[in-house]
């Protein structure tokens, strides 16, 4: 009467499906979406990633010398937004889910870029990597014109505030010249 | 002197409380084990149910304001009380300790009472759901009782004794009695169900339908008391199963087998079968069950 | 003399708070009142304050079961709004997603009501099974629920060949699986008493109740948006659609197995005629001044999504209309006339989402008039 049940029954009794979790860790599938961590030496700092951020759980902000940079697991929803945008490839969604703890701020990963300072006023204003990477991608350029990459960086790294006086400055008469 | 420490190690540890609570217990694990097995899990550890006591006891029983709290106490004290004292005159092996001539119908009354003290405690709680829950339990007593009892009188009356030691020392030399009596047995084994409130007939405790049913304004020690007495009830049960209708055992050793061969039996029945409507239950018994038991009773009275 | 008997807002049948106050005679009930309004999180205010990319995965936190639905359907409202199709892949990766959650989701109330009846090892083996139609959604979108799959102009991730054929052996062990459903469900006597001929809504009172998906196909009215409004990759996929006229619960179960068999056979032809190209498309236009309307076949019924633009990148407006709202009208007229044990099977039977369904309604029976609140009305009233 009951012929499909029992025979299910006796072949699961031989075969449980559940496993002693957690002493016997469960690994998940390739491409599984877990806890994401920062790569510090690709992370340049740019923001890209808290301004796509759905939730807003990756913030930043400008202490006087570094940029910190955070996310938040309690707010995050491992949609892999930030991994998808991020132009240095700096962010990855690891496979770890096991994210509980017994101390809110332990949840939380992040980066500090340190900040470069302006060589007018002084004043710390920009991420250091992200200057450096600019420059890099200019390297070619500047390689044909025969400049310098300290002469560039005089030019370049001035805080808002200065760039503004940039006009004045006798360093840029030269180097417009220079590229003519 | 000798006699009464023999009467309180008799009373409290074997076959009174600590054995039978012991011997419950681990039958209790044996009926979550082979379920969650047999349902592709892998199941509680041996000791979950007396974990789950002392837990019990460690936490705060809260009475509705608006009850009499001292029936509310009083129910699972009875219920309690009557399955000692049935574990007790219950013969072990081949001897009892607390035995004596009409000890049948005594332990027939005592084994009814923790369903009555089920009826009291869901009507004494003042909640719908223990209303509901012990209006089942009512319907569902009647139904299975009558064929319940029968059963264990047929027994009785071919051997014109109402004696469990005779009975079992009887079937020692004789042959059990599930071979004289197969209608009478199947009548009895299927009226375990809904004592032990297992499926398909454990309607009064349904969870899904009525919280918990009569007993869901219990807590703590209270409802810590009601587990024992269910604890006790996977002892005892089985084991008057097997007096009068298996053989008995010469031994305790081939007595908690034979034991254990009822307990497997109850927990396959519960696994493969989802639940009945208290009418539908009620309308089964009647319909099947109660012819059985009647026509093996009316071939003990007719043909000794 | 008739006792209140509260299903809820926390009881051990239901999956999400509700709160349903049944007056009961003995074991018959008599009547009683529905209550919702535990679940409201206030998404269609939060909606108009993140992007319409954003937006996306705002809206799959909408239910628990159907993600992928209403992400799919927010997404096709939107491409509408925008004036983008998606490309062919995209479109057939789409409806791969959306049939496989189908499976899961079916399988999630298989064992469910066989949990409110009592019958807790076909719920432990139906689960059992439902994990093959997880592993095939964690293969493709790499989580088993609030998938991220969906973006505006196409999907995210690609399928592999080795996902192909992992998705084709997870098929064949679905499909063993459903034959054996039906087994079970045929063979059992016990499951049969109590499911045949329990909490029947007859065809002319579902029309005027306006259910839809199952519970609608269950009492004979043939009705499914896949087929009467196609979207995605459905013009060129051949399923059928299975309609019972019994109107009981058994009726809307064979309804669902059916639907589970269907949805297998629709995933193998998608697998099978995959077209290649690009997964999403490259450009992403701002959304012009109007509105947009997009209904898809959510594993409940219909579902309604209503959107307007004022030209910003952030929504106007945007409504909702789960399936839900609606079926959870059926629940007062069938149960009534019932007994106590048979009303947990009966809303199983439904397939409730609490969830789906809050909006905040306010009858004034004195005046004998009915008025929604707003989010920013009720802000009000608290004095903030």
């Amino acid at each position: 009467m009951k012929r499909h049940i029992i025979k299910d029954a006796l072949r699961s009794m031989v075969k449980p499906s559940t496993t002693l979790y957690p002493r016997k860790p469960y690994i998940p599938q390739e491409g599984f979406r877990g806890a994401a961590e920062y790569d510090p030496e690709k992370c340049v700092g740019c923001g890209a990633c808290s301004q796509t951020c759905p939730t807003g759980a990756i913030t930043y902000e400008d202490s006087d010398k570094h940029r910190r940079i955070r996310l938040d697991y309690g707010l995050c929803s491992f949609c892999g937004r930030c991994e998808e945008i991020c132009p240095w490839g700096a962010i990855h969604l690891t496979k770890r889910y096991e994210l509980a703890v017994y101390d809110k701020s332990e949840a939380k990963t992040g980066v500090d870029i340190p900040l470069l300072e302006c060589v007018k006023c002084g004043r710390p204003f920009f991420p250091t990597s992200q200057m450096e990477a600019s420059i890099q991608k200019v390297e070619e350029t500047l390689r044909k014109y025969g400049i310098g990459k300290e002469e560039l960086a005089k030019l370049i790294q001035l805080c808002p505030t200065c760039s503004f006086t940039v006009d004045k400055m006798p360093e840029r008469r030269m180097f417009m010249r220079r590229l003519r | 002197m000798i006699e009464t420490i023999n009467m309180l190690i008799g009373l409290l540890i074997y076959p009174g409380l600590a054995f039978s609570l012991l011997v419950g217990g681990i039958f209790y694990w044996l009926y979550r084990k082979v379920r969650a097995r047999l349902q592709a899990r892998i199941g509680p550890p041996w000791y979950q149910y007396f974990m789950d006591l002392i837990k019990l006891f460690s936490k705060e029983s809260i009475i509705p304001y608006s009850t009499r709290g001292a029936v509310m106490v009083l129910a699972p004290i009875f219920s309690l009380t009557s399955l000692i004292l049935a574990a007790v005159m219950m013969p072990v092996g081949s001897r009892s300790i607390f035995g004596f001539d009409e000890d049948l119908i005594v332990t027939l009354y005592l084994l009814a009472i923790p369903g009555l003290a089920m009826i009291i405690a869901g009507n004494v709680s003042e909640s719908p759901y223990g209303a509901v829950g012990s209006s089942r339990e009512a319907s569902i007593m009647v139904g299975y009782e009558l064929p319940y009892a029968l059963s264990a009188l047929t027994v009785g009356f071919y051997l014109r004794s109402l004696s469990i030691s005779t009975i079992v020392r009887y079937q020692i030399e004789a042959g059990p009695f599930f071979m004289k009596y197969p209608l009478a047995t199947v009548a009895f084994l299927m009226c375990l169900l809904p004592k032990m409130g297992r499926r398909p007939f454990d309607a009064p405790e349904a969870d899904t339908e009525i919280i918990g049913g009569p007993l869901t304004e219990y807590s703590g020690l209270l409802l810590g008391i009601f587990e024992v007495t269910n604890g006790l009830k996977w002892f005892v049960i089985p084991a008057f199963t097997v007096n009068l209708f298996f053989g008995g055992g010469a031994n305790p050793i081939e007595f908690l087998l034979k034991c254990l061969g009822i307990v497997l039996f109850l927990s396959v029945l519960d696994i493969i079968h989802p639940r009945y409507r208290i009418d539908q239950g009620f309308r089964y018994f009647f319909k099947w069950i109660l012819p059985l038991a009647l026509i093996d009773f009316v071939r003990s009275l007719i043909w000794p | 003399m008739s006792t209140v008997l509260p299903i809820g807002p926390f009881h051990p049948a239901l999956k999400e708070a509700a709160f349903i106050k049944l007056e009961v005679d003995g074991e018959k009930v008599v009547g009683g009142d529905f209550k919702v309004g535990y679940m409201h999180r206030g998404i269609e205010e939060l909606a108009t304050r993140k992007t319409y990319h954003s937006n996306i995965f705002l809206f799959e936190r909408v239910c628990g079961i159907c993600n992928t639905v209403h992400s799919t359907c927010y997404t096709q409202t939107v491409e509408a709004l925008m004036g983008i199709e998606p490309p062919e892949r995209a479109k057939y990766i789409r409806t791969i997603v959306f049939e496989a959650e189908r499976i899961q989701s079916h399988l999630l109330w298989f064992g469910v009501g066989m949990h409110e009846i009592g019958y807790d090892t076909a719920y432990m083996y139906m689960w059992r099974e439902r994990e093959h139609a997880l592993e095939i959604l964690e293969s493709i979108c790499g989580k088993r629920v609030n998938f991220g799959i969906n973006t505006i102009g196409g999907v995210r991730r690609d399928i592999t060949p080795e996902k192909e054929r992992l998705i084709k052996t997870k098929l064949d062990i679905l499909e063993r699986t459903i034959g054996k459903i039906g087994k079970i469900l045929v063979e059992d006597k016990v499951l049969e008493a109590r499911v045949k001929g329990v909490g029947i809504l007859p065809k002319e009172e579902a029309r005027r109740l306006c259910v839809v998906g199952p519970t609608a196909r269950g009492s004979g009215l043939n009705m499914d948006t896949r087929r009467d409004d196609p979207y995605a990759a459905y013009p060129n996929i051949d399923f059928e659609v299975p309609v019972e006229e019994g109107g009981d619960v058994l009726s809307r179960t064979l309804v669902r197995l059916r639907e589970l068999a269907q949805s297998v056979k629709i995933i193998r032809q998608a697998t099978a005629n995959l077209p290649k190209g690009p997964v999403a498309s490259e450009s992403l236009p701002l959304p012009t001044v109007g509105e947009a309307f997009g209904r898809v076949e959510a594993h409940r019924g219909e579902l309604v999504y209503y959107l307007r633009s004022n030209g910003t990148n952030f929504p106007e407006r945007v409504k909702v209309r789960t399936p839900s709202v609606v079926n959870n009208n059926s629940i007062l007229p069938m149960v009534v006339g019932e007994t106590i044990a048979d009303v947990p099977i009966i809303l199983a039977s439904i397939d409730p989402c609490f969830a789906c369904t809050d909006r905040v309604t306010v009858l004034d029976t004195r005046k004998n008039v009915e008025k929604t609140f707003t989010l920013s009305e009720l802000r009000g009233r608290r004095g903030r």
